[in-house]
């Protein structure tokens, strides 16, 4: 039977403490709400840790995570609860895996450089938004613009990457941070955004 | 870090030392006077490769200048 747990504003640890009790007592079929980054990746580790299948998607400002699977019981995660705050810098939008207009190579080599000015800045920004060609930064191979990316994920940015964009450049399977999004969710992260900064 | 003395000659030593060893593009640092505002960053592992490729001319001799950097402290090499 499918179980359904609201876990919307409750504080780390309790979504894992949640969903643990729901799998102690028999559920394989388990649907977990959320509003943060830590608890998915907590309930990730969770379902993971346990051999069962997870898989979390966006709703609105919330996260639906999803664990099926026949559980097999092992050693569980450590539940990670101080990862580091959302930093209260500019959301910044990247429409474009380059800078600027004139020459395409230049403005590669500049966009490589703006992402690892951003990693090294002491006020990384809130929220990074991917659209259009711009999801080629998250989904492509250039280690430097991958490594930039994860040190800015790791200071507490929010990734997100179009979805629809991924899909159009046959890159879906090939993104490798940031969470795949929706123009909905990119909207709303523009609306509620202080200062949103193009580049 | 090398420094270039223009942006072309930035790019192509990035295209010229990117199989070599690991280089990273980074803005040049407010110390150091240079006519392009692209450097290259190699991390000290790589040091004796990136200074071997410099004496193969890897670049055009001229083009760039080297410069070590720990914490705020830059001292030009080459």
């Amino acid at each position: 039977m499918a179980t359904r747990i609201d876990a919307i504003g409750k504080a780390c640890p309790m979504p894992v403490i949640l969903a643990k009790k729901a799998l102690d007592s028999g559920a394989g079929d388990i649907t977990v709400l959320v509003d943060n980054h830590t608890a998915v990746e907590n309930l990730t580790r969770l379902a993971e840790s346990q051999g069962m299948s997870v898989n979390s998607l966006p709703q609105g400002e919330h996260f639906s995570v999803h664990i099926t699977g026949e559980r097999v019981p092992g050693p569980e995660p450590e539940v990670v609860c101080n990862l580091p705050t959302a930093p209260t810098g500019d959301t910044f939008f990247i429409g474009k895996d380059y800078v600027g207009d004139g020459d395409l190579e230049l403005g590669r080599s500049l966009m490589k450089m703006f992402l690892y000015t951003l990693a090294q800045s002491d006020t990384p920004p809130r929220c990074l938004l991917f659209m259009n060609s711009g999801v080629k930064l998250p989904a492509g191979e250039e280690p430097q613009v991958l490594e930039s990316l994860n040190e800015l994920k790791a200071k507490g940015c929010e990734i997100l990457v179009c979805g629809t964009c991924l899909n159009f450049f046959g890159l879906t399977e090939q993104c490798k941070i940031g969470l795949v999004s929706n123009m909905y969710d990119i909207v709303t992260k523009m609306q509620k955004a202080g200062k949103v900064v193009t580049v | 870090m090398l420094a270039f003395s223009s942006t072309h000659a930035a790019m192509a030593a990035e295209k010229a030392l990117a199989p070599r060893f690991p280089v990273r593009v980074m803005p040049t640092l407010r110390q150091i006077t240079a006519a392009c505002g692209i450097s290259l960053r190699v991390e000290p592992p790589h040091r004796d490769a990136l200074k071997q490729a410099l004496a193969e001319h890897a670049i055009p001799p001229g083009d760039c200048r080297l410069y070590e950097v720990q914490d705020l402290e830059v001292t030009q090499v080459i």
